[in-house]
């Protein structure tokens, strides 16, 4: 078929098929991200809409309102984009890309079966939590830049949230690379034959997932961004296609978070195996449908928790999940250390 | 070499999305600045000057246990990469650890009886 094409595109052909660019432009690259994003926020909608006995988005697109989030997206685009007197004209405006390109990083390290991961590395988990322990600066820088009193009380609050809960969300990583004895998300997951990890790391599951919901400021841990009492906490400035992005970039972190609890705890690509259907096309299939029921799951909180007080979130951070993670931690060393004893 | 390739594709096509946003923005949005646009938002009362006084950090106390955390965290993260490479060495690190869950809940337990600001 390429042979058909005259020289000078057929160049252009081969490079668009080739592996890597599809790997990095539909699946599970930019347009896979993108779409999810934009899809998430359609699906939050829709459920928070049925726990609260509501239709939710109806009127635009044929099936449940999907095109009114991209109708929303349009509208958001055609804003005008304020800077605000105070504000720091150049971090103001670059910060919420920043956000974004770190929060879509994230997605070329996660792994969807051994051969649907744009880059694996030796390293993988590593690189993942660079990018996830990085995600939050331009968002304080942000809050930082608005030159508001609004934003400013609000980046302080999230830089404490922040501060609390990386260091329970690495601890808990830790156990995950002694078990799997491996810093390879693919060797990771492959690790989780015959039973995921959650079965034998169940207190690290818990610490990793509520660090997780933390990170991504969810329902109950929204207190930087309380829409009631904060107006929005370090965003109120921001608006038009600085808010869309901000809005894209936590929607892509939040996904991006749970498809790494799916792939470090809930045994990946691993599923009863349908007959009829490739293996290449079935592993991502199963790492989506434990994606959607994890998402499900978090954004069910948002529906039916309410806001804690900063005191409860730190408190939970410093005095519950940390110990909890250390816990964790020996459990896992011993069950390392204790068969080598036996042989 | 393919996967470095998919990595550098990958990492222009995500700087390239927000960039494709900011342009359409500049294309589409109507440009007419004046100053009460620009003024912060304070809940619709005209703002006033940021305040001269000090601003109370509240949760001070959890700004430095951070830096002990951050510190151990890297220290148990060392030691358990070398589990990874020997698991009959992993004696100190069930040590270590035990050590460090046992003062970790001790100090779990007596966080509670720290003032919140300082």
């Amino acid at each position: 078929m390429v042979a058909a094409i005259p020289p000078p595109l057929d160049q252009l052909v081969r490079f668009l098929a080739s592996e890597a660019f599809v790997k990095a432009a539909i699946f599970p690259g930019a347009t896979f991200v993108a779409v999810l994003g934009i899809l998430s926020v359609w699906y939050e909608r829709k459920l928070l809409a049925r726990v609260m006995l509501r239709i939710g988005p109806f009127h635009v697109g044929k099936y449940g309102g999907w095109l009114q989030v991209v109708a929303d997206a349009v509208k958001f685009l055609s804003k005008e984009f304020i800077v605000p007197a105070r504000a720091r004209k150049k971090l103001f405006i670059s910060m919420p890309m920043a956000a974004l390109v770190l929060a879509a990083m994230l997605f070329a390290f996660i792994p969807f079966s051994e051969y649907w991961v744009i880059y694996r590395s030796d390293i993988g988990v590593l690189l993942a939590f660079l990018f996830l322990a990085v995600s939050p600066i331009p968002l304080i820088v942000a809050g930082w830049a608005s030159g508001s009193k609004y934003s400013f009380i609000g980046m302080i609050r999230f830089a404490f949230q922040v501060f609390a809960y990386e260091i329970p969300l690495f601890l808990a990583l830790t156990g995950v690379i002694i078990a799997a004895r491996s810093f390879d998300l693919v060797e990771i997951v492959k690790a989780q034959t015959p039973l995921p990890l959650i079965a034998t790391q169940v207190i690290g599951f818990l610490v990793f997932f509520i660090a997780a919901v933390s990170e991504a400021e969810r329902i109950p841990f929204d207190l930087p961004t309380a829409e009631q009492e904060l107006v929005e906490g370090w965003m109120v400035e921001y608006g038009s296609v600085g808010f869309l992005t901000i809005q894209l970039a936590m929607y892509t972190k939040l996904d991006a978070l749970v498809f790494l609890t799916v792939d470090l705890y809930l045994g990946g690509w691993h599923g009863p195996a349908i007959p009829g259907i490739p293996e290449t096309i079935l592993q991502p299939v199963w790492v989506f449908v434990k994606f959607l029921i994890v998402l499900s799951v978090v954004m069910l909180f948002r529906g039916v928790y309410t806001r804690i007080t900063i005191k409860k979130i730190l408190d939970l951070g410093w005095r519950l999940l940390i110990p909890l993670s250390l816990v964790n931690l020996f459990l896992v060393s011993l069950t390392v250390y204790l068969p080598t004893l036996a042989a | 070499m393919s996967q470095a390739d998919a990595l550098i594709y990958y990492t222009i096509l995500s700087v390239l999305l927000p960039l494709i946003l900011y342009a359409a923005n500049k294309l589409l949005a109507p440009k007419r600045s004046s100053r009460r646009k620009r003024l912060p938002f304070e809940s619709g009362q005209v703002p006033f000057e940021w305040a001269e006084t000090s601003f109370p950090v509240e949760y001070f106390p959890y700004a430095i246990i951070y830096i002990a955390y951050a510190v151990l965290a890297v220290a148990v993260f060392l030691s358990a990469v070398a589990l990874v490479e020997r698991p009959e060495a992993g004696f100190n690190l069930v040590l270590l650890l035990a050590v460090l869950s046992a003062t970790s809940i001790y100090a779990a337990f007596s966080l509670k009886e720290l003032p919140q600001r300082l």
